[in-house]
């Protein structure tokens, strides 16, 4: 079994999501056919070598996972979200907690992975309760702010964990993926941006 | 809904906690190690090629196979990480070596680990705790060079005849980038495997993994950060020691102790002897190591391989050889054969970018003859 269909979902998913952006009509019945019909497609086409969506001689599947690697629970639930509320025509928003979550963790995660200093993080997710331990406080996070997306987050990671359904035995594998905190990062500096703008404004009024 | 929500996520990461407690431990001692030869009455060093590459050939290792032989794997194509570069093999009977084959494309290595994998390199062959032959490689993508390869490994149970496909081995945190391997697997007990690695990602630094009897990778512990040296050679002195020597750029090839089986070490140090940008072998003799480092002279424009012996676990070397090659002569692999005899595999790069895989034989006895330790 050469290639892992569980793997593919984050591609498919991302792919699904451009998808149904570049739709124009507002029906929902439309947004929902395209991203069906059209994430369908798109996950039969990155596993298999069909016309257009191989890249030489791997398919899109393989060519994304060799260059990034399967995406987390984190980076589906982000997806799964933002594709979720487009074919509903909500506007997508990911919870601050989520976003802070993932910030804090990402910030102090990858960095020691790159080796400053003889302790690696990544090591505690082949065994013991260091991980579990800090899903665990992720959900008591995500129970307090009531951010059904941090929930959502940590039960996929652990399910996907529990079914071994990546190559990985590392539990970080699931939880998180290097563009998660920079998404995280980019949404909250644009947050706050738009605040500090906001707060200007308010205060421009109160003054004229 | 959040509450129903929370718990049940909290379930989930009580069974998550259950699995990770589960998980393998890390060994709590290295398998008996293959004893090194002992002297045969006749003192035999020679050097020949055994494999004369059209193209470039590099990166040899070796293993022994159950009725004698040694079987050879290298990587060879137009040139390092050239798209046709293919893992080779072939095997050396004691008197002759086979005609050497491909065994594995980087084709073969997209179709079997799922994973795009454009360009392949640095086989290593060893022998699991299961009795299979295990081929660890390094498979490289569309993006980076060797900073953004990632392992891959692939099995056979008819002694290298036959191949399964590669698979991926996942090895670290950023999109698995950066893993590279040159050094032999160590054996531990409970049916697991280390393998040194290392981590060449934006800052280089050797590791080792630990790999289950399923080849999975179960746990990695870092060697150390500091220093940069990378491709550890580890050679251990009992069931919990061991020395791991590294390759550093341009300066003295680092040395760093474990005391429990890989789990910590010492910080690298530099031992006294220099390192030219190439890994070192080690093999122990009784309570000295025998030592095998390519050395380039920028005065004489050659590049040579010293042969040393160190009393001291490896700290400082007291060199006992030299021979001198016009051209690259790096990239060594050192093993006890069946044959009571040590083998020495590596690459001979000539100026117009093809190589040839050499090798020599080397008794016991003349070791001692250059003034190694004496035969018993």
């Amino acid at each position: 079994m050469p290639i892992n269909p569980i793997e593919l979902l984050g591609p498919a998913l991302l792919l699904a999501a451009v998808a149904v952006t570049l739709v124009p009509s507002k029906r929902l019945l439309i947004r929902g056919f395209v991203a069906v019909c059209g994430g369908a497609t798109i996950f039969i086409t990155v596993a298999t070598k069909i016309g257009p969506m191989s890249i030489g001689p791997a398919t899109v599947g393989e060519y994304f996972l060799g260059t990034f690697g399967p995406v987390s629970a984190a980076s589906l639930v982000i997806v799964g979200g933002y594709l979720h509320k487009k074919i509903i025509g909500e506007k997508y928003q990911t919870s601050h907690a989520l976003l802070l979550c993932l910030t804090a963790v990402g910030v102090v995660f990858y960095p020691l992975t790159f080796g400053l200093s003889n302790f690696d993080p990544y090591e505690l997710g082949y065994r013991g309760f260091s991980i579990p331990g800090l899903m665990f406080a992720l959900v008591v996070i995500g129970w307090v702010t009531r951010s059904v997306d941090v929930l959502c987050w940590i039960a996929l990671a652990a399910l996907l964990y529990a079914f071994g359904a990546y190559d990985s035995n590392n539990l970080w594998d699931y939880l998180i993926f290097p563009l998660d905190p920079i998404y995280a990062i980019v949404v909250l500096a644009i947050g706050i941006k738009r605040a500090y703008r906001r707060s200007s404004e308010a205060q421009d009024q109160l003054v004229s | 809904m959040h509450h129903r929500l929370a718990i049940f996520a909290a379930v989930l990461v009580f069974v998550t906690a259950a699995i990770s407690a589960r998980a393998p431990k890390w060994p709590n001692a290295f398998a008996a190690s293959t004893s090194s030869p002992s002297c045969i009455g006749s003192s035999v060093f020679d050097i020949a090629p055994f494999h004369q590459g059209q193209k470039y050939a590099h990166a040899t290792s070796a293993v022994n196979l159950r009725d004698g032989r040694l079987r050879a794997v290298w990587y060879e194509g137009a040139r390092e990480r050239a798209l046709d570069v293919k893992i080779w093999t072939a095997t050396f009977d004691g008197a002759r070596w086979s005609v050497a084959r491909p065994i594995i494309s980087p084709a073969q290595a997209s179709e079997g680990s799922g994973r795009y994998v454009q360009r392949l390199g640095n086989p290593i062959i060893f022998r699991d705790a299961a009795g299979k032959l295990v081929i660890v490689f390094a498979g490289l993508g569309g993006i980076g060079g060797w900073d953004g390869a990632s392992l891959k490994l692939a099995y056979s149970l008819d002694e290298g005849e036959t191949w399964s496909a590669p698979r991926n081995l996942t090895t670290a945190a950023i999109s698995n980038f950066g893993t590279n391997v040159r050094g032999p697997a160590l054996p531990a007990s409970g049916n697991y495997t280390l393998i040194p690695t290392s981590h060449e990602f934006a800052r280089p630094f050797p590791e080792i993994l630990l790999l289950d009897d399923h080849d999975r990778v179960v746990g990695k512990r870092r060697i150390g950060i500091n220093h940069g040296g990378t491709q550890p050679f580890v050679t251990t002195f009992n069931e919990h020691r061991a020395v791991a020597f590294m390759r550093v750029e341009k300066g003295f090839t680092l040395f760093s102790k474990t005391e429990d089986v890989g789990w910590s070490w010492t910080e690298p140090r530099p031992t006294n002897s220099p390192n030219f940008d190439s890994p070192v072998v080690a093999a122990r003799i009784g309570n000295n190591l025998f030592i095998v480092s390519s050395y380039f002279d920028a005065a004489t424009n050659n590049w040579s391989l010293n042969f040393a012996i160190s009393a001291d676990e490896g700290q400082s070397w007291r060199n006992i050889y030299a021979r001198q090659f016009v051209g690259e002569a790096r990239y060594l692999w050192l093993i006890a054969g069946s044959d009571g005899l040590f083998h020495l595999l590596f690459t001979h790069a000539r100026d117009d970018g093809t190589s040839e895989l050499m090798h020599a034989r080397i008794s016991r006895d003349w070791i001692a003859e250059q003034g190694g330790p004496a035969c018993p």
